[in-house]
Order: structure tokens, then C-alpha cells, then sequence
């Protein structure tokens, strides 16, 4: 007998008993469900983790210098082996791969700064507004994109406001467009009341909310040349860090042990996004396998109704014998059947659990949008990759649990067979 | 003329246990059957006809003795060598027609090409000129539910030529049918094994029925108790005729 003779007889046979096809296969068809949804589950919340960081930009590398972080303290506490100077910047953009690498200087915390438009001011913090990776408070829901202006920041002269910086000296969002370019004041204050002012351009505003932000790097170094009362600082302590954006992805997973040979620290988005993504897959392969144990169950329900099925069809297998119906043409339209069992279970499940996904998505998808919580695309996302490897393993549950009842009907004595009534 | 040889049986056994005792069903049997020969098994029940059918149809494996079929020593074949046995060299007829219900009669006419990997198109070719020969053209989609008892036999005969078999082996043809039809039946089986140059062995209580046979082997508790020719059988059921 031909394969396609064997899965055309187990599927007429199919056909003979529909009721308990359906019955057999809604264990599996629960089973199906319980797995497309906690794995879709998993990949899709393995998706907006991807997502969240890609935002944050997986492009970009910030390099520090090695040894102390630094930056934070007054200088001469940090111990730096190696400096960045703007020497080694020149040498990184002259690099295949990188499109931009800013220098960066850190304020300490403790610095008191103000910025002063017309008759209002703010104090505000230093180093918020530029998208730049590595965690922090401001990486959720994302980096701040440019609202009116650009955040790129020439060497000298500029500087960015955040949107919150914006709104507590008084500019509308209407002006924001107008505001560009204009002059505002920063102001550096002592605790001994010693004030020293610097005229910054303002460059861009970003959608960052709290009150920060940044300027030219050049002005940054002076602010904190002023603040320790040093000279020299970048020839002694060098940038604090860069911010390096690559071409592209790839460029920047290549420019990373390239930096580190050099000696200096790296960070990416993408170390961070693979430790998270191990996470999720460690968690994906728990949730499949507790589907997978559904699964099992559902397969006793199809070698149930197998055995049934032998032991009804007695006589026929006799006849099918007796007009020389071999052992393994027997084992095979018992098996083909159970395996249709399960590849129908299968197919229902994977359909109802991707329908359930898509209506959990819209109640997700609206409650976020009622509480203002700005994730988009779906929470259970049925890759092709689910939807195959279910189908095929719930049709591999039917196929092994009409193993035995195959067996015993390849098996049965023709002759007991026929005598069967 | 020197005749072939289709059936050899030698010293042929086969003992069933039951509850501990041993059961001779066939207790040393020796013949022989021609090819294209009619040869009809009689006595009464538990003499061992069927079980001899059954063992020439690779249904059931012989305890001692020999017996070769075409050739192929049954005793010592392999799994393999008896389901192609059953497939390419017999053809059984059973008294309860053993149609697949599900099926129609061209489909079950069908099953054995299908087993023997026959392509679909010639398949069905074949089972409606099969069913044309058994003169069931018309009844071709009918499923044996919808057949009278003639015409169920009809199809089953019909399947047993699909594979085109050298040995017919039908067990209590007409057994389930009324005597009209039954002869109707044989006449049909004759004919065929005229036209085709078969060989049937048929298990039969029937006398009148076996007198058709070019030879019949009476058996009583397992051992051959006469074997009579053609000319001999009508004779004697000549003779008892009278007396009923």
C-alpha cells in the first residue's frame, strides 16, 4: 500500500466517526491553546523588551575611560589609566562604522545650575536631553527625541533644553520653533554665593519631562573648570565619556572589542538586551513545556479512542489481512489516523489560541492607552516558527500515542480477526 | 498429458490447544491440486476443511508436515513471503462476503490493487471491468448495505480475481444464500475459472454443489476419508438422490 493510499484510507476512516475525532482532539486542541498562548506570551513580551532597548538605540556605544568612572567627584580623585583625549576622538570618527562620536562631560551632581530666559529661572541638572544608552531614569518609555531644533550638539556654544526645562521658564510650545538659536543665560553658583555665567545658543528642545540640560561639551568643561577651580582639566583628566553612534547595527556590535582592545569601557544596549532575552527564553521553554504536559494528557484521550477504534475494526483488519494487508500497512493506518487526530487538534488550537491572543492584544492595547502607558504591538505574537513547531508537535502527540493501538492491530491473527464479531 | 502441480501437501498437521488438550483440526494429510483443477473439500463440521483452506491461504501456519503453494514452502515462509502470498497467489471467498461496509462495491473490489500498489486510475479501470464480468457494472457505487446476498458475493468474487490469482480458495460460497441463487453463484465461479484458467478450492456441506468439482476430498476428523473424481461424485449423488 502507497503512503498516499495509507493517509487517504485513515482519512476516510477518519470521516466514519466524527464525534469522537472531535472529542479525542479537544484535549489536544486545549493543550495547543495553552502553549500558542504562553508562548506567544513570552515572545511577545521578548519583543517589547528588543523594542524598549532598540529605542534607547542599539547603534550607539558610550565609551569610558578605564578605571574610575569618574566625572562625579572633584578631579584628582579619579584614576584614570587612560585618557580620551580629543585626539583619540578624531582618530574614532576617521573609523569605518562610526557616523558620530560626541565627547561628554559630566557635571557632579552637587553643582548648583541655573538657566535664566528673560525674567524667569530654573535650576536645573546636567546631561539630560541627548539620547545616549545605558540604563538610567530617563530609558523608559524611551530616549528623548528632538521636539523642536536638533540634539545634536556642535563643540562649542550650544545648548539643549528639555522640554520640562522649556515649560518652567515660560516659552509656550508654540515658540519652542522661534526660541531656537536665541541666547539664554547659565549660571553656576557656589554655596559661597560666587556666581560665574555662561551665554549658551540654544540648539534644540527634547522630549525630555524634568528639568535638564546639556550643553556644548567645550562649555561643560569650562563650567567644571570654573566649579574645581582647576586649569588643564582635559590635558589631566580627559572627557568624561563619548557617546559613539555607529552606522548601523552591526558596525557597532564590530566597533565594540575594537574600543576594548584599546583599553577603554564599553557599554552597549546590546549586552544588556541579551542577558534579557536569555531571560525570556529560559522562561519561554518553562511555559511551552507546561503546554507540552497538556499535551501528553490529550494524547491518552486519542490512544483511548485508537484502542476503540482496533478493537471495533477487528474483523476488517482480518479481511485486510487476508487480501494481503502487511504488518506495517496495518501499524500505519492506525497511526496516520492518530496522527490526523492530533494535527486537526492542532490546527483548531493553534487558530483559537492565536484568536484569543489577537482579542487579549486589544484589551491590553486599550487598557495601556486608558493609563497613558505608551507600549505599542501586541503582548502575544504567534511567530511562524510557534505556529509550525505546535502544529507538528501536536500531530507527533497523535502519532505516538496510536503507537501501541497500531501495534496491537498490526499484530492481530488474521484468522482471529476474521472470526471477530 | 502430464499435469502441473499448484498444491503439495505432505503428512500436513495442525493442532490447536485448547484448555490444555491438544486438538487435532488436521492430523497428517496428504494430497495434491492441480493447476486449473475444481477441487471441492466436504465433510462435516470440525473435520478440518476449513483449516485446510485456511493453511493454503497463509492464514494459518501449519504445526508439522509440508505444504507448498505455487512453489513457496508455507511452513518455513517468512511474514513478508505470506502477505505477499495472500496478495499475489489466492484470492479468498468467504461464506459471509467480508465486504468493507464503508466502502463501495467498486472500492472494495479495489482493496486488494491498492494493497499491491496498482495506480488509482487502473484500479478503478480494473474493478469496474471485474464488476461488468460478475454482470454488477450497475452496482458499481452501490456499499454492500444497499446489496442483496447474490450480489455481495458477486463483488466478493470479483475481488478475489483483482490481483489476478492462480488459486481461488472460497469458504462456503452460497452458505448465506438461498439454493437458487447459490447455484447461480457456482455457475458464475465455473464459468470464471473456465475463461481464466483458474484453480478453486471450495469448502462446501453442500454434495450436489461439490458434485460440480473435477475431485472431492471428503474429510472426517482431520484425516481424508475417500477422494472421489467427477464421474464418481455424480454417481453416487444420482444414487442418493432417490432417497431423499
Amino acid at each position: 500500500m502507497t503512503f498516499a493510499d495509507q493517509v487517504r484510507t485513515a482519512w476516510s476512516n477518519l470521516g466514519r466517526r466524527k464525534t469522537r475525532v472531535v472529542l479525542a482532539s479537544l484535549g489536544v486542541v486545549v493543550g495547543t491553546v495553552t502553549i500558542v498562548l504562553l508562548v506567544s506570551l513570552a515572545s511577545g513580551v521578548r519583543r517589547q523588551i528588543n523594542r524598549q532597548f532598540e529605542s534607547i538605540g542599539l547603534d550607539r556605544l558610550t565609551v569610558l575611560p578605564p578605571g574610575n568612572w569618574g566625572g562625579f567627584g572633584p578631579p584628582g580623585e579619579a584614576k584614570r589609566s587612560k585618557l580620551i583625549t580629543p585626539t583619540e576622538i578624531t582618530r574614532w570618527k576617521s573609523w569605518p562604522g562610526v557616523a558620530k562620536a560626541t565627547p561628554e562631560v559630566n557635571l557632579p551632581g552637587s553643582v548648583n545650575l541655573e538657566v535664566k530666559w528673560k525674567d524667569r529661572s530654573q535650576s536645573v541638572r546636567m546631561g539630560g536631553g541627548l539620547p545616549r544608552p545605558g540604563p538610567g531614569p530617563g530609558m523608559l518609555p524611551g530616549t528623548p527625541e528632538p521636539v523642536a531644533g536638533t540634539l545634536d550638539l556642535p563643540e562649542q556654544g550650544a545648548i539643549i533644553l528639555s522640554q520640562g526645562t522649556a515649560q518652567a521658564l515660560g516659552i509656550a510650545s508654540n515658540e519652542w520653533a522661534h526660541v531656537l538659536g536665541q541666547s539664554v543665560e547659565t549660571v553656576l553658583r557656589t554655596p559661597r554665593g560666587e556666581t560665574q555665567s555662561f551665554a549658551l545658543h540654544i540648539q534644540g528642545i527634547s522630549s525630555e519631562r524634568s528639568s535638564a540640560v546639556q550643553a556644548s561639551p567645550t562649555d561643560c568643561l569650562a563650567m567644571k573648570s570654573w566649579w574645581f577651580n582647576t586649569t588643564n582639566l582635559l590635558q589631566r583628566e580627559g572627557y568624561d565619556s563619548v557617546a559613539i553612534r555607529a552606522t548601523d547595527v552591526t558596525q557597532a556590535r564590530a566597533l565594540i572589542p575594537r574600543l576594548r582592545q584599546e583599553g577603554f569601557q564599553v557599554q552597549s544596549m546590546d549586552m544588556f538586551m541579551e542577558v534579557a532575552n536569555r531571560v525570556v527564553i529560559a522562561i519561554t521553554v518553562m511555559l511551552a513545556l507546561i503546554g507540552g504536559v497538556a499535551l501528553l494528557v490529550a494524547s491518552i484521550g486519542i490512544a483511548n479512542t485508537m484502542v476503540m477504534a482496533v478493537y471495533e475494526r477487528t474483523r476488517e483488519i482480518g479481511i485486510l489481512k487476508a487480501m494481503g494487508a502487511s504488518r506495517t500497512d496495518i501499524r500505519r493506518l492506525f497511526m496516520i489516523e492518530a496522527g490526523f487526530i492530533g494535527l486537526a487538534g492542532g490546527v483548531i488550537g493553534l487558530l483559537l489560541g492565536w484568536g484569543l491572543g489577537l482579542i487579549l492584544n486589544q484589551g491590553i492595547r486599550w487598557y495601556l492607552q486608558h493609563r497613558e502607558l505608551p507600549m505599542r504591538d501586541g503582548f502575544f505574537i504567534v511567530t511562524p516558527l510557534l505556529a509550525l513547531g505546535v502544529t507538528l508537535f501536536a500531530a507527533g502527540i497523535g502519532i505516538v500515542a496510536g503507537l501501541l493501538p497500531a501495534h496491537r492491530a498490526a499484530t492481530l491473527d488474521p484468522l482471529t480477526a476474521l472470526r471477530h464479531e | 498429458m502430464d499435469r502441473d502441480v499448484l498444491v503439495k501437501a505432505c503428512g500436513l498437521s495442525r493442532r490447536y490447544t485448547a484448555g490444555g488438550v491438544v486438538v487435532p483440526a488436521l492430523d497428517g494429510v496428504d494430497f495434491t491440486v492441480f493447476r486449473g483443477e475444481f477441487l471441492a473439500l466436504v465433510g462435516p463440521s470440525g473435520s478440518g476443511k476449513s483449516t485446510m483452506l485456511n493453511l493454503i491461504g497463509a492464514l494459518d501456519r501449519p504445526s508439522q508436515g509440508k505444504l507448498s503453494v505455487d512453489g513457496l514452502s508455507l511452513g518455513e515462509a517468512t511474514e513478508p513471503q505470506w502477505v505477499r502470498h495472500r496478495r499475489e497467489r489466492v484470492g479468498f471467498i468467504f461464506q459471509s462476503f467480508n465486504l468493507l461496509p464503508t466502502l463501495s462495491a467498486a472500492e472494495n473490489v479495489e482493496t486488494p490493487l491498492t494493497l499491491a500498489e496498482v495506480a488509482r486510475p487502473e484500479r478503478r479501470r480494473r474493478a469496474l471491468e471485474l464488476l461488468a464480468s460478475v454482470g454488477l457494472a450497475h452496482r458499481a457505487l452501490h456499499r454492500p448495505t444497499e446489496l442483496s446476498g447474490g450480489e455481495k458475493q458477486r463483488v466478493a468474487i470479483a475481488r478475489a480475481l483483482a490481483n489476478r490469482p492462480p488459486l481461488l480458495l472460497a469458504d462456503e460460497p452460497t452458505g448465506n444464500l438461498d439454493s437458487k441463487t447459490g447455484a447461480l453463484i457456482l455457475d458464475l465461479l465455473c464459468g470464471l475459472l473456465r475463461s481464466q484458467q483458474l484453480t478453486m478450492i471450495m469448502v462446501t456441506h453442500d454434495l450436489q454443489l461439490a458434485a460440480r468439482a473435477d475431485r472431492i476430498i471428503h474429510l472426517q476428523d482431520g484425516r481424508i476419508r475417500l477422494v472421489e473424481s467427477r464421474a464418481a461424485a455424480q454417481a453416487s449423488t444420482v444414487a442418493a438422490e432417490p432417497e431423499i
